[in-house]
């Protein structure tokens, strides 16, 4: 090497916060000329590398909606700043009692050609929820349009299959597991209360512990992992991505009182879970960018004011379509369309 | 378990913002942390990361990427880095001038094992001064502006801004001579060497 510097040692040594005057004066002269002494740049490559991942993804939330927001300026041809102010508004709700429908129960044979198990179908219609409890004790709550089979015949073994989403209050035995398989894991608990959510149109399957312990397999992707209370796991299978992280189980779990709770969740998703809600078809019309965010809760609501308080909340525009009734008298689905507002 | 590389970030070309937010959950910390080495400021270490983030979105549609995408944000980041080191150089001239001052002796600075020490040191005892003083110190002293302009933001007297600075200047070394009678610093100039 021509110079004498040792422009890795100082760079090290600075970076690590321990380092004498000469070497920023060395750290200064590398950064100045990026063409002195390729070595040290692959010195810090290996050290970025191994620079530790992030335990908690939630970290950096703040920043990244920081950037996000920028970037959804720099995206818009004719930006209206306007209409963002609304943006960080947050809707408070009223509070009126709740009302509960009760869901549909009939039985169906599993035509499974392995076995002659068959299964009891629990079902809670869409915009509506339903009250379950178990043959063995277990109780719990299914969302809009949730299915939950469990067996006809008591096993020593308690398993049941989920379609959507449940909240789950399992009884203690002192043998037998009990199991709760979706499509894309396996979840093993003791006694315990827990979350579900498992919609078929939704990328994500999550997970919310309020008590006690499960255990989590994938099915289709192989993992494990143990949830602890107050503990969330997320599995995207878009992107055979797995999530783990703290909250606050409430927020998960206040459906079951009646509560619609979006906890700053982009747009596309908080319009989903609003449909499934009320059972109403909600279209989006154009582009909705991932960065426009709610956050509110909702309990008795109409639809059309909760509607209203999002276009009031985020730019953007909505009809509503009542469902006609058709011949035989029934009501069809309530329809929405939503557009971004353009200006 | 790995999130497919390739998907994420043909994904990201097709301006799917998931997938931005994905690479960002995988890398920002890193990023965050590797700057905050270099930079020695939580917020600047912020400014990189929201920087470098901007950049790939950006350039999402015509990024390339040759060896992996840890070697092109590496990239990238030392870049931003450099740029926010080779702007806060002067500021750290500055900042080693009123040390060199404060200590009375430049090679005593200079040979001391633990200079990121003095400079906590010193920016504690400046977050220390009255807000008016430590406004008119560090606009003086550390961004190296003139009396003149100093007055006319301050909207005070020339006069006014430097007894602030004689007054700042006076508790700053009376300071550093209390860390130095109680060893807290220099002290390694009477022991031998150890690193």
């Amino acid at each position: 090497m021509k110079s004498k510097i040792d422009y890795r040692n100082s760079l090290l040594k600075f970076s690590e916060g321990k380092y004498t005057y000469r070497d920023y004066v060395n750290v200064k002269g590398w950064f100045a000329d990026s063409k002195e002494d390729q070595q040290a740049e692959e010195a810090l490559f290996d050290q970025w590398k191994d620079t530790s991942n992030p335990s908690d993804e939630n970290k950096h939330k703040e920043l990244f909606r920081k950037i996000h927001y920028n970037i959804l300026l720099e995206d818009r041809t004719s930006p209206t700043p306007q209409s963002w102010l609304f943006y960080y508004r947050q809707i408070a709700a009223i509070l009126v009692p709740i009302l509960v429908l009760t869901g549909l129960l009939y039985f169906i044979l599993d035509l499974n050609p392995a076995g002659s198990q068959s299964w009891v179908e629990i079902n809670a219609p869409a915009g509506a929820k339903t009250e379950f409890q178990l043959p063995d004790g277990t109780t719990g709550w299914l969302n809009n349009g949730a299915k939950l089979w469990y067996p006809t015949v008591n096993s020593k073994n308690r398993e049941v299959k989920l379609t959507g989403e449940a909240y789950f209050r399992v009884k203690h035995l002192m043998q037998g597991d009990f199991t709760v398989h979706v499509p894309d894991m396996d979840i093993k608990v003791l006694g315990t209360k827990f979350n579900v959510s498992a919609y078929e149109n939704e990328a994500k399957t999550v997970v919310v512990l309020e008590e006690g312990k499960v255990e989590v397999a994938g099915t289709k992707t192989k993992f494990n992992h143990t949830l602890k209370p107050g503990e969330i796991l997320s599995f995207d299978h878009g992107y055979n991505k797995l999530a783990s992280g703290r909250i606050d189980p409430t927020i998960y779990t206040a459906w079951t009182q009646g509560f619609l709770v979006i906890d700053d969740e982009p747009l596309d998703e908080a319009f989903r879970k609003i449909g499934r809600w009320y059972n109403a078809d909600i279209e989006i019309h154009g582009k909705i960018e991932r960065n426009l965010r709610l956050k509110a809760t909702f309990k008795e609501e109409a639809l059309d004011e909760v509607i209203n308080f999002v276009s009031i909340s985020t730019p953007i525009d909505y009809e509503i379509i009542e469902g006609k009734y058709d011949a035989s008298g029934h009501k069809q689905k309530n329809k929405v369309i939503i557009q971004l507002k353009l200006e | 378990m790995r999130t497919d590389e390739s998907k994420l970030l043909s994904n990201l070309k097709l301006g799917d913002h998931t997938a931005f937010e994905m690479l960002f959950d995988q890398y920002a910390d890193r990023l965050y942390q590797f700057s905050l080495k270099y930079l020695k400021s939580k917020e600047i270490a912020e400014d990189v990361v929201q920087e470098v983030f901007m950049k790939v979105w950006r350039n999402r549609e015509i990024m390339r990427i040759h060896s992996s995408l840890q070697a092109y944000l590496f990239q990238i980041t030392l870049n931003a880095i450099r740029k926010y080191f080779n702007e806060q150089a002067k500021t750290n001239d500055c900042k080693h001038e009123l040390l060199v001052e404060l200590s009375e002796n430049a090679t005593t600075v200079e040979e001391f094992a633990d200079y990121q020490n003095l400079l906590d040191k010193l920016k504690f005892f400046i977050d220390n001064m009255p807000e008016k003083r430590k406004a008119a110190f560090v606009k003086k002293k550390i961004e190296g502006k003139s009396l003149k302009e100093i007055s006319e933001e301050m909207k005070i007297t020339t006069k006014a801004v430097e007894y602030h600075i004689t007054e700042a200047m006076k508790y700053l070394k009376s300071q550093f001579e209390e860390l130095k009678i109680q060893g807290l610093i220099f002290f390694h100039l009477f022991l031998p060497y150890s690193l």
